[in-house]
């Protein structure tokens, strides 16, 4: 799969790499390598696991200022970066007056009647969406009847704009609309600009729908590739809980406008572009993957064709973990342990808290709180003061980043008191290293504690899972594991058993690399396009 | 039964009279008396067997005690003694105890509560309460309403949000635990940057005013009821603490005695709520204001003839739901309260 050789980067900027061409981009919607975490560290693993694929990689942030340095080293065979921003050059463009092309600006109303009304039959609609959409798309180029131009300043963009107000928006603001709308669709054409520019490659990889995914969406249209959705989180879903609480989208209704039981219409503007944006990614991924089977269910719920789903668990370095439990103590040391980022998502106070009814029943217990404390740092902050209000200065340690395989044989429960998880590595780290886990009912950990098949459930309960936001739950359970040596037996052997039967990097390299087989020669098999043509005349 | 109590009965009869006859011989030796005792204690004794065989059932037990009872209360009362039992076993027998009161059970103390309406039972809440809590709704309707209570004060709201923490749906228990984190994460900001603030300042009044807002904020946090268990404890200290220190520094805070009020009596801390009390009346808080604190500190105490006079001390207030109930049965209670001009102050006066 060599074929072009990449620049190589240089000693002043490793991350200074350009290629003209790659095998597999991927598409990273604030994540690898700029963010740690979850999702991250999975990119890692894949890149690193096919050594023999070319990947370029492209970042898509907010703003600069909102990411620091790298947070990893690149792989070897990452032979192209780039980083986009899309919210970047928010300062005034020059206006420049233009009356608009009127054909143009009706196709796109015609864009928008099909998002708001949807078809019975999604795969018919989804063939005229992508056509039109495909007809729309070179118009948006610079100098084009739907360029960015157009869209800030055209007449015909002001009327369009001010009927649509005057048709849907049940807010009284217009000047919040216009510029909700404005702000809300600017990024669109800074992603076509990316897809333009893009260096060719045999498929495309989104880690998300979203921008990421849309982006992923424009780039199969143009170039026909195949691409392959991979979602950790559901992005739709998680982007909607933010809008939800978000507090910059007015709602200008006054009391006897507003309705208790309805959203305010921005808010649910914003909604339905990040739905359709989803929405788009979903059709054009030719696989889709989840991390277990509620995603999956969730991601058809969302539109996605049922038939290009699949599950692929995450997988991990067994040989390297397993080698861990030789170095295990006989006596099942009393330390709690919560391998993660100090941020709200964890729920590191309801851990802290439940550590306060452990110690008093269990006065030798100790929590390590083992990650990295600088994305929130007023959480961390709140954290620090909880724990010492509670008199658990001496329990509780926060550790900052450490190594799995220094930590992992001192522990004697890896504990994940999050709101929201997928299928959380830590865990299966845990099982592999010889450690029972302790987690909250998110996502997929009460199957990885019990069990999803008749099979699986049979190995046992590798720990235990209790509500969130529970902290006396959380102690119990974690006191019931602990103070039973028989309990906390079965439970190790039983995660032994579950994470080298299911949850291997073999098994999910193995999945991958069918896809990337099939993605690859499927880019082999087709003929490329032809190039989009502009149809309108102008 | 009944035939070896008659028999008791004549016997002991026989050896009373023996005895009473020997008296009546004017023979005061130590042999005579020394009979008189013994006949006197063996017809006490079988006095008491015939009247503790002619007792009720539910009178009968502890026996020895009861038998022990009847020979002393025979042997010390000559003849009055049996005659008294008797006449108090026909009353026993006549009206008999009234049983009705031992089938009350005890219960929890009522807590007053200002606010006895549900949240979002008023204006369109019941279609939103509803939609929250029935999970056949579609998941877009619940996630919509409770959108629609997050703007309301957790106070209210907060018990709904916490049951949706163990919802089904993911997306609700984000959404809860979003909210009710938002809400903590706004006032919890603001007590770390005043915290912070306070070690780089050494001006006492400045000093004053800012433990005084701390104390404020943690104030607030346990009565939107975002704290519970430990951190509601911890809460509390903090808030105690920051008060104190503030009112080190400037004793002339009513306001501030008042707020320790509050939390010493969400704290049960009765001693500190009356001292507290004190201070803030001291310190020229309005008698008024204070009168339904007094009364609760009364009521912690037990001490419910002091909540009754306060109660009918107090202005009546049609604009709080819970008080026009409260003051019909504290004030009229007892009718002759009500009328007694003599009725005694407590407290500050």
């Amino acid at each position: 799969m060599n074929q072009a050789s990449p620049l190589p980067p240089t000693a002043a900027d490793p991350y200074a790499r350009r290629a003209a061409d790659c095998d597999v981009m991927l598409l990273l919607e604030g994540t690898f390598p700029y963010v740690s975490g979850g999702v991250s560290s999975w990119v890692n693993q894949i890149i690193r696991g096919f050594p023999e694929i070319r990947f370029g990689l492209c970042f898509i942030g907010s703003r600069p200022q909102d990411y620091g340095s790298p947070k990893y080293a690149l792989p070897d065979n990452v032979v192209h970066l780039e980083t986009h921003y899309i919210h970047a050059h928010l300062a005034a463009p020059k206006v420049v007056r233009s009356g608009g092309d009127a054909r143009a600006f009706g196709r796109m109303h015609e864009l928008h009647d099909m998002f708001r009304h949807p078809g019975v039959d999604s795969a018919d609609q989804h063939h005229e969406l992508t056509a039109l959409l495909a007809e729309l798309t070179p118009l948006m180029n610079d100098g084009q009847a739907l360029d960015q131009e157009a869209f800030l300043f055209s007449k015909q963009a002001w009327d369009y704009l001010a009927q649509q107000y005057r048709t849907f928006c049940s807010d009284p603001s217009f000047v919040d609309y216009f510029w909700t709308v404005r702000i809300m669709h600017l990024p669109i054409w800074t992603l076509a600009r990316v897809a333009r520019n893009m260096i060719p490659a045999k498929c495309y990889h989104t880690i998300s729908t979203g921008y990421a995914g849309f982006l992923g969406s424009l780039l199969k249209m143009q170039t026909g590739r195949a691409l392959l959705l991979s979602e950790h989180g559901i992005y739709t879903k998680e982007r909607k809980i933010d809008l939800f609480q978000s507090e910059w989208i007015r709602d200008n209704r006054n009391v006897f406008e507003k309705d208790a039981s309805q959203i305010p219409y921005f808010r649910d503007l914003w909604i339905r572009f990040f739905e359709a944006l989803g929405s788009l990614c979903y059709q054009a991924s030719n696989h889709i993957v989840a991390l277990y089977e509620t995603n999956r269910l969730r991601q058809i719920n969302d539109g996605a064709p049922a038939e290009r789903t699949r599950n692929i668990p995450n997988g991990i370095d067994l040989p390297r973990l397993a080698r861990l439990r030789a170095q295990r103590p006989e006596k099942i040391p009393p330390v709690l342990c919560l391998l993660g980022r100090v941020v709200p998502i964890k729920d590191v106070k309801t851990f802290i808290r439940a550590m306060r009814t452990v110690v008093t029943q269990y006065p030798e217990a100790e929590a390590w709180i083992a990650g990295p404390e600088d994305e929130d740092r007023a959480y961390a902050a709140e954290c620090h003061a909880i724990a010492d209000g509670l008199g658990l200065t001496d329990k509780v340690k926060f550790l900052g980043f450490q190594r799995i395989d220094e930590l992992m044989p001192k522990i004697g429960l890896v504990v994940l008191s999050s709101i929201s998880e997928a299928l959380p590595l830590v865990l299966l780290e845990g099982f592999a290293a010889g450690v029972p886990g302790l987690a909250t009912d998110v996502g997929s950990c009460r199957q990885l504690i019990f069990g999803l098949s008749e099979e699986d459930q049979a190995l046992g309960a590798a720990g235990d899972v209790v509500g969130i936001a529970e902290p006396q739950a959380l102690a119990n359970a974690a006191l019931a594991l602990l103070t039973d040596p028989d309990r906390w037996h079965a439970a190790q052997a039983a995660g032994i058993a579950r994470v080298e039967r299911y949850y291997t990097q073999d098994m999910m390299f193995g999945a991958y690399r069918a896809l990337y087989q099939d993605a690859l020669g499927q880019q082999e098999r087709a003929p490329r396009p032809a190039a989009l043509r502009c149809p309108v005349k102008h | 039964m009944p035939n070896k109590a008659v028999l008791a009965a004549l016997i002991g009869s026989a050896c009373e009279a023996a005895s009473l006859a020997l008296l009546y011989q004017h023979d005061s030796s130590a042999a005579v008396v020394g009979l008189y005792l013994l006949l006197h204690l063996a017809s006490s004794a079988l006095f008491a067997l015939t009247l503790a065989a002619l007792m009720p059932q539910r009178y009968r037990h502890p026996g020895t005690w009861l038998l022990c009872y009847l020979l002393v209360f025979n042997f010390f009362m000559p003849l009055a003694g049996p005659l008294c039992t008797a006449l108090a076993l026909a009353v026993a027998a006549l009206w008999p105890k009234d049983h009705a009161a031992d089938h009350f059970e005890t219960t929890d103390s009522p807590a007053f509560v200002t606010m006895r309406r549900r949240e979002g039972s008023g204006f369109r809440g019941n279609r939103v309460r509803a939609q929250l809590s029935n999970l056949s709704t579609p998941l877009d309707e619940r996630l919509n309403a409770l959108v629609a209570i997050q703007n309301t004060p957790t106070r209210s709201s907060g018990d709904s949000l916490r049951n949706l923490l163990a919802d089904p749906a993911d997306d609700m228990r984000l959404l809860a635990y979003g909210i009710l984190d938002a809400k903590e994460k706004r006032i919890t900001q603001r007590i770390v940057d005043m915290r912070a603030h306070l070690l780089s300042v050494s001006d006492p009044e400045t000093r004053a005013l800012l433990h005084q807002q701390v104390a404020e904020l943690y104030q607030e946090l346990i009565y939107q009821n975002l704290v519970q268990g430990d951190l509601l404890t911890y809460s509390c200290d903090q808030m105690r603490e920051h008060a104190r220190a503030s009112l080190a520094i400037d004793s002339d805070q009513p306001g501030l005695e008042f707020m320790l009020v509050r939390l010493e009596l969400t704290s049960g801390n009765t001693v500190a709520a009356a001292a507290a009390l004190q201070n803030a009346y001291e310190h020229g808080f309005s008698r008024t204001r204070l009168l339904p604190y007094l009364a609760e500190l009364s009521y912690l105490e037990r001490d419910f003839e002091q909540v009754r006079r306060l109660f009918i001390e107090m202005e009546f207030d049609p604009s709080v739901s819970s008080t026009p109930q409260l003051h019909r049965y504290w004030r009229h209670g007892r009718r002759n309260y009500a009328h007694r001009p003599d009725i005694a102050r407590r407290g500050p006066t």
